[in-house]
């Protein structure tokens, strides 16, 4: 990969939660995943901020859902990965994996 | 859940319109699981705090995305505009001290024009805050004869409201004080009578409760200001219902009205109770009348209206209203002619201040310019416009004045607070003085016009530049560019003389105005007010108060330094007022009365005051309660009413408010004529009648020392402390100082204006430093060659010392030509401004260019320290 193209961590934990959450990946069941599961204080702001740069690297695509069937409903996004992202984190869990193996095997 | 509006706005704007509606949806979706598992209360908490903390990163997401669009977008315009702007910013980063001088000279310059117009709005230009100012008129009585304003008697008032249908309201105020108790703890209170009319005739309502209607005329209820509501019940919104006043006189709170609320203008009173209606003497002319004019209706009309109005009083009332008719004027509130002059001319004067500033950072960028003309002539080479070129020295400026109206802006806010306390409290709404939406708006207009005068001379050294000799150095970016800065220079000096000789001129007209002569001494005077509590029942008898102050007196002639000690109703500069007044006339005397005030006075008070005894005496202890009545009349009194004969043995009926002198239908003897006592031009007719015979409740008084008034007058307070301990003494301080205060605009106007005068000096004769020093250094080369060869660094020194002082001496002369010239135009009209005299002229010249020789001189000494071989090598 190139150097830009290095995942940092929150982008790897949102990317994470995006791939678990499927059809799900809703900006607020992103939000609720990485705060269960991290135990951080995770913002709202964080996660669309982070979604946006995933976008840019094209690792994350979105789709609008339907307004909500109220009056003034409101469209959300759903996230998902496109297979650039797929690779990317592919890759970057393979490296993290092999990374706490060596660790561990010396440790 | 649905977010509220304006979180969902804040939302919009951070978020922008890719991802709002989705992050908003995504707020409202985990909310309202919030709001059921947790409660709304909890659920919206988490909203907000949710916002907050996503803000700083949604911001610096939309930064980026603007950047990055900036840079690669197809926009020229903004991608060129951000490069400038780079390059500014790496500019003033590598000359911090450039940067941080025109910040400071920015902000000084903005600073002080920001100030004055934040004194000049509030206490000027802000309207009244009533509803529609303009169609508030004032009706005052006007003496045929002697063209005397007076006000208007309470039956005036009422006949006013009832036969002028061109008025839609009119209502009659004066202001007095009483005694109030707040617990045990005594207090006076200012306090305003008024028509129950007033509110309505002004249009304003009250934060809390009601303000009066027809049914309070004469009852005992009051409406507070915010200023007593506050400090005295603490803001309690519960308050209606409660008391306030002495034991004596206690008044039902019905309302209180708003903070920003002024009535009359002139003092902050405390609360407003309802007048007697009709009821009153026709005589007293003591009410002070705001009218409003009915919808249509015009000033001469209701001018021609109080006219058939005085005309039929006069029939019907000959005794009182034969030589008086009514007058209305548009009301000023605070924009006086005085207020109007004094600010015109304050900012006028931090105008020139700030164009100064403006030629001094203009000369700076032409320097820079200049140090630059290679890097220009290069851009220019390949092809850069030379409106791209303009165009970064005016964003340049654009960024520095931005910043310097920052520090413009803090500095006011501070220079508001001093001013607060500095100003004498007789100035109206000093405590609205504050930085607000107008002053900022203000602020960032003259940002932007500073901005762009900053730039003129810069662009036109740039837009002058020749390429071809530039770039073979054998021409410089110009001569032009120099006669520029020599010719900003010039100006600058003119201008700083301009701002002297009106600075020099204003002081010099508030000294004279301070040692005019009053007709008594106020150095050596100490000067407070004693009251007695008139609510205690025992202080209701006459001979106690007479014997109270007795002893009050006694108590002050054994204390060591006391020259002189005496009281009065009502000293020039009294915060109590007069204990009455109104027209005197003298048997079979067929002119029209003369209005005169009524003091009372102890026997010791024009010794005390240093006031001459013209004819006649002064009050004796034999003057006392019982005996035959006496009087004291002033110059003025005298010379109105017995103006070819002598006023002593006359006699006449002294009018005074109901009951207060005992016989009043007793003519009193004149046994004295004193001098006029004054505090402006205008010189009052005055009587004075014994103390003894009206011990009033609240006296001035005034004790003459040989030493220091305020040592004095703390040793006077434990002196009456011991003889009497239930007055209450208030408003201690030496008489000269009241006098000063009494002129609080003129003192202002003149320190404001010396203020800026000398910064304009000082600032003005940087810019001359900065010049020579750029002038020696531009030239090091040149001078290096004339020592190598054989030339004398003293001749060289002469050489540039010349050079700055042509420069110097054209602004002086220019300057002081304009101001004398501007001084006779303006004569008169301001005041302080009279510059025809020589007197200022040659001092302010011989400062001038003393101070430019010892400027020009520190300059040119670095000629003396050139080395010609470093010279030759390195320039």
């Amino acid at each position: 990969m190139a150097k830009g193209d290095w995942l940092g961590e929150f982008e790897l934990c949102v990317l994470l939660a995006v791939a678990r959450l499927g059809d799900d990946a809703y900006g607020v069941r992103v939000r609720q995943h990485l705060e269960a599961e991290t135990g951080r204080d995770v913002t709202i702001g964080a996660v669309y901020t982070t979604l946006g740069r995933l976008e840019d690297k094209q690792l994350v695509r979105f789709r609008l859902t339907d307004p909500e069937p109220v009056a003034g409903g409101r469209a959300r996004k759903i996230f998902r990965l496109t297979p650039e992202g797929k690779r990317a984190l592919t890759h970057a869990t393979s490296v993290l994996h092999r990374l706490i193996v060596g660790w561990k095997t010396k440790s | 859940m649905r977010l509220s509006t304006s979180l969902a706005w804040i939302v919009r704007r951070l978020a922008g319109p890719a991802d709002a509606e989705s992050m908003i949806a995504d707020l409202e979706c985990e909310a309202a699981e919030r709001e059921e598992r947790d409660g709304p209360a909890a659920s919206r908490r988490w909203v907000r705090r949710q916002i907050v903390r996503s803000a700083p990163g949604l911001i610096r997401r939309r930064v980026d995305v603007a950047a990055r669009g900036i840079r690669k977008g197809p926009n020229v315009l903004f991608r060129g505009l951000w490069l400038d702007l780079q390059l500014i910013a790496r500019r003033l980063r590598r000359s911090p001290a450039f940067a941080i001088f025109a910040i400071a000279m920015l902000g000084l310059g903005i600073g002080a024009a920001t100030s004055v117009f934040t004194l000049a709005y509030t206490i000027w230009l802000k309207p009244l805050p009533y509803r529609d100012p303009d169609t508030l008129v004032t009706i005052t009585s006007l003496e045929r004869v002697t063209s005397l304003h007076a006000g208007l008697s309470n039956p005036e008032v009422q006949e006013v409201a009832g036969h002028v249908p061109a008025l839609a309201g009119v209502s009659g105020y004066h202001y007095g004080a009483i005694f109030g108790r707040f617990g045990d703890e005594p207090a006076r209170l200012l306090i305003s009578p008024v028509s129950t009319t007033l509110f309505s005739v002004l249009g304003v309502t009250p934060q809390i409760g009601r303000t009066f209607t027809a049914a309070d005329e004469g009852t005992s209820v009051a409406v507070l200001s915010d200023g007593l509501w506050r400090e005295r019940f603490h803001a309690d919104p519960h308050v209606l219902g409660a008391t306030v006043g002495g034991r004596a006189e206690q008044y039902t709170i019905i309302g209180v009205m708003p903070r920003e609320f002024r009535f009359p203008l002139q003092i902050e009173a405390d609360c407003w109770v309802p007048e007697l209606g009709a009821r009153g003497d026709r005589a007293a002319r003591i009410d002070e009348v705001v009218a409003r004019l009915a919808p249509g209706a015009t000033l001469a009309q209701v001018n021609a209206q109080l006219t058939s109005v005085s005309e039929a009083l006069a029939a019907a009332y000959p005794e009182t209203n034969a030589h008086w008719t009514f007058v209305a004027a548009p009301f000023e509130g605070t924009s006086s002619p005085a207020y109007r002059a004094a600010f015109i001319t304050l900012l006028s004067m931090v105008g020139l201040f700030l164009l100064i500033a403006c030629a001094n950072l203009a000369s700076l960028f032409v320097a820079r310019n200049l140090a630059r003309r290679h890097e220009l002539t290069v851009s220019l080479a390949i092809g850069a416009p030379r409106w791209r070129l303009a165009r970064i020295v005016l964003l340049e400026t654009a960024l520095l004045s931005a910043a310097g109206a920052a520090l413009a802006l803090l500095l006011t806010d501070q220079a508001m607070v001093a001013f607060a306390h500095w100003l004498p409290a007789t100035m109206p709404r000093l405590g609205d003085l504050r930085v607000n939406g107008t002053v900022f708006a203000f602020a960032m207009a003259v940002a932007a016009c500073t901005s762009a005068l900053c730039a003129i001379a810069p662009i036109a050294g740039v837009k002058s530049l020749v390429l071809a000799q530039s770039m073979s150095g054998t021409r410089t970016i110009g001569s032009t560019s120099h006669r520029g800065q020599y010719t900003l220079v010039v100006v600058e000096v003119a201008l700083a003389a301009v701002l002297l000789m009106g600075g020099g001129a204003m002081v010099q007209s508030f000294n004279a105005l301070l040692g005019r002569d009053r007709g008594y001494v106020p150095a050596g005077v100490a000067a407070m007010t004693v009251s007695l509590p008139f609510d205690d029942d025992r202080y209701r008898s006459a001979p106690l108060r007479e014997t109270s102050f007795d002893r009050l007196f006694e108590g002050l002639a054994h204390i060591p330094g006391v020259v002189a000690a005496g009281a009065s109703t009502g000293f020039p500069g009294s915060s109590l007022g007069l204990l009455g007044g109104g027209a005197v006339n003298v048997p079979g005397r067929t002119d029209p009365p003369v209005i005169a005030g009524l003091h009372d006075a102890t026997p010791d008070y024009f010794r005390a005051m240093g006031v001459p005894i013209v004819r006649g005496r002064a009050f004796t202890n034999q003057d006392a309660a019982g005996s035959q009545r006496v009087v004291i009349v002033n110059e003025t009194l005298a010379a109105q009413l017995w103006p070819h004969g002598d006023a002593i043995g006359q006699r006449f009926r002294v009018p005074a408010p109901n009951g207060l002198l005992n016989g009043a239908n007793t003519d009193s003897e004149v046994v004295g004529v004193v001098a006029d006592m004054h505090l402006g031009t205008r010189r009052n007719a005055d009587m004075f009648v014994p103390f003894t015979q009206v011990p009033s409740f609240w006296v001035d008084l005034v004790v003459r020392t040989s030493g220091d008034p305020d040592a004095i007058a703390e040793r006077v307070r434990q002196s009456i402390r011991h003889t009497n301990p239930d007055a209450l003494v208030e408003h201690v301080s030496p008489l000269q100082t009241i006098v000063s205060n009494a002129y609080g605009l003129e003192r202002a106007q003149s320190f404001l204006t010396a203020l800026v005068a000398g910064l304009g000096g000082v600032i003005a004769l940087v810019g001359l430093y900065a010049l020579l020093n750029q002038y020696v250094a531009r030239r090091t080369r040149e001078m290096g060659i004339c020592l190598a060869l054989g030339s004398s660094p003293r001749r060289l020194f002469w050489s540039v010392f010349r050079r700055g002082l042509s420069l110097s001496l054209a602004g002086i002369g220019i300057g002081l030509g304009v101001a004398l010239v501007a001084g006779r135009i303006l004569r008169g009209q301001v005041f302080g401004l009279d510059l025809a005299g020589f007197g200022l002229f040659l001092p302010v010249a011989a400062v001038l260019v003393l101070a430019s020789a010892f400027v020009i001189a520190t300059s040119a000494r670095r000629v003396i320290a050139i080395d010609p071989l470093i010279a030759l090598r390195h320039a």
